[in-house]
């Protein structure tokens, strides 16, 4: 079974106070990350932790040999939910916001290399725009032999009507759909336009002269772990292409 | 931010279609036989649609949904306290892509005529219809280590159907959702349309477009709270409102369709965008609860200083 976190931010009073940020609250974070926490535990897979607000910190996904701690949080866990406001920088860069400066008020990505310690799989986070599709290679360092960041390449809604989507997302990853499949219908629901994307690196056969064979891609084989296949590691050397599979309204 | 120019095109996104009086409805209460009844009409459907026989389907019953595993790893998903259906066919979604990325038109034309082989409008009801709402798609793409990169390759399109009762739209999730892969097979099907109505309960005067815009402007400065900076006038990106019956999700148990104003707004300002959906009642008088915030996190201790877990342990 896999072991998971979950990190949900609401509030952003902090951030707002000390003029880092003008972004609002957001309304149903508790219910996406809660429902998610609830379906993956009654499945039987083990809550490694669940940080809240200003109890999520910077460092929890900041590479250790960046300065940060993701060595005891992100990357001790085989799936990691985060649901913040997010965006990108120019070059392609995930960006997210935190309400408190632990160390840093915002998260980067060039500070990220998830997997290397062999614990981290997936990341999904709930935010907008992390992902930018015309620089997605600017995430290829976060794969140290992570597999699948699923994220949003344009707004993520946040309302009534989207309070249902961790728990959709966890329902179809122990259903036995791939984590591909599992975040793109989850955080879908076919009127507000959410803009799922999911990245993965692949090797040279998989790339396959950029005729890329996705038959062999981690987006069409993996899955949560206890519901299916999960591929191998890929190291950084082995990794010859980065894939994105996106839906657009 | 400027309020009122929000508050103007709120209302001027929805105003030339508001009726003035709308019906309130009581919807059919069912049981569980009920839900069922209805999943074996949707596993023949889905076994016309797929040829994937259900006779031997193996069910599970869940908290709020009973999982039905079909012949080939298909599978087909009842919630309980709507009635809302789900079909996901077996295999691999990077199977059969379309031959090229196809013209919108195209698509929107492919997965219409699929609707009406598969007869989905017999789903609203006998008051009811259905309406091409959207069209959405699923493409892949990659890059090479060299920046080299790949032609986007379309895997699926998907068309989503508003259900309309007395011509008012049921907003929320698409009633209907048909995926289609590049050689036509139904990928997957999702209806959510509650059972049916049983009664009229009233028929309520809508309150104007401005007074509801007005709620949600006061909704989202809630939300905004008060910030160091001042937000710009430019601040908000786009908004739209509609008006409508609002679905309050398929895992939510729901009595009454009420009139109501569903309003999307996105926001951006330096690093973050924002983007809120707000649901306000249509009527005087408010038939749903439409709380502005969800619920808190389950988990209520503070994080300990040294970053690791409080002695009391996780819930």
């Amino acid at each position: 079974m896999a072991r998971f976190g979950v990190e949900a931010i609401r509030y952003f009073s902090h951030a707002r106070a000390a003029g880092v940020s003008t972004a609002g609250d957001l309304t149903y974070t508790f219910n996406r990350s809660n429902g998610f926490d609830s379906k993956l535990r009654a499945a039987g897979h083990v809550r490694a932790f669940y940080w809240a607000n200003t109890d999520c910190w910077e460092t929890d996904i900041r590479d250790v040999d960046q300065g940060g701690d993701d060595r005891s949080w992100v990357d001790d866990v085989d799936l990691f939910w985060l649901e913040t406001h997010g965006g990108h920088e120019a070059d392609g860069r995930a960006r997210m916001l935190y309400d408190t400066p632990h160390s840093e008020w915002r998260t980067y990505s060039n500070r990220w290399q998830l997997g290397e310690d062999w614990n981290n799989e997936w990341v999904m986070a709930y935010s907008c725009e992390t992902v930018d599709r015309n620089r997605v290679t600017g995430l290829w360092n976060i794969f140290a032999r992570m597999h699948i960041y699923c994220g949003a390449w344009e707004t993520m809604w946040d309302g009534i009507t989207t309070d249902e989507c961790g728990e959709d997302v966890a329902d179809n990853l122990t259903d036995g759909d791939t984590v591909c499949q599992a975040w793109h219908d989850g955080v879908s629901d076919w009127w507000v336009d959410n803009h799922p994307i999911t990245v993965c690196v692949g090797n040279a056969a998989t790339w396959n002269n950029g005729n890329i064979r996705w038959d062999l891609s981690y987006l069409n084989r993996d899955h949560l772990w206890g519901h299916g296949n999960v591929d191998a590691d890929l190291a950084p050397a082995q990794q010859a292409c980065i894939l994105w599979y996106w839906t657009e309204g | 931010m400027n309020e009122q120019i929000l508050i103007d095109s709120l209302a001027a996104a929805c105003a030339d279609r508001l009726p003035n009086r709308a019906d309130v409805l009581a919807l059919r209460p069912f049981t569980l036989d009920d839900v069922r009844s209805r999943a074996s009409r949707f596993l023949a459907l889905v076994e016309e649609a797929t040829e994937c026989a259900h006779d031997r389907a193996n069910f599970a019953t869940r908290n709020d949904r009973t999982l039905v595993q079909l012949a080939n790893g298909a599978r087909a998903v009842v919630y309980h306290a709507s009635g809302a259906l789900q079909f996901k066919a077996a295999g691999s979604p990077f199977e059969s892509p379309f031959a090229r990325v196809e013209e919108r038109a195209v698509l929107t034309r492919i997965v219409t005529e699929a609707a009406q082989r598969l007869r989905l409008q017999e789903w609203a009801g006998d008051s009811g219809s259905l309406q091409f709402e959207r069209l959405f798609q699923s493409k892949g793409q990659g890059a090479d280590r060299n920046e080299r990169i790949a032609e986007a390759v379309l895997f699926r399109a998907t068309g989503a159907w508003r259900h309309l009762i007395g011509g008012i739209p049921v907003l929320g999730a698409a009633s209907v959702a048909l995926t289609l892969s590049g050689n036509g097979a139904t990928e997957a099907l999702a209806v959510h349309i509650r059972p049916g109505v049983a009664e009229k309960l009233d028929s309520a005067a809508i309150i104007a477009p401005e007074t509801a815009a007005r709620q949600v402007a006061a909704n989202l400065a809630s939300v905004l709270g008060n910030a160091k900076e001042r937000l710009p006038g430019d601040v908000v990106a786009s908004q739209t409102m509609r008006f409508g019956y609002l679905d309050l999700g398929k895992r939510k148990a729901q009595r009454v369709l009420a009139p109501v104003f569903v309003a999307q707004i996105v926001l951006r300002h330096r690093l973050e965008t924002q983007a809120y959906v707000f649901a306000v009642p249509a009527t005087e008088r408010s038939y749903l609860d439409l709380p502005l915030f969800g619920t808190e996190a389950v988990v209520g201790r503070a994080r300990s200083a040294g970053g690791k877990h409080c002695e009391n342990g996780l819930r």
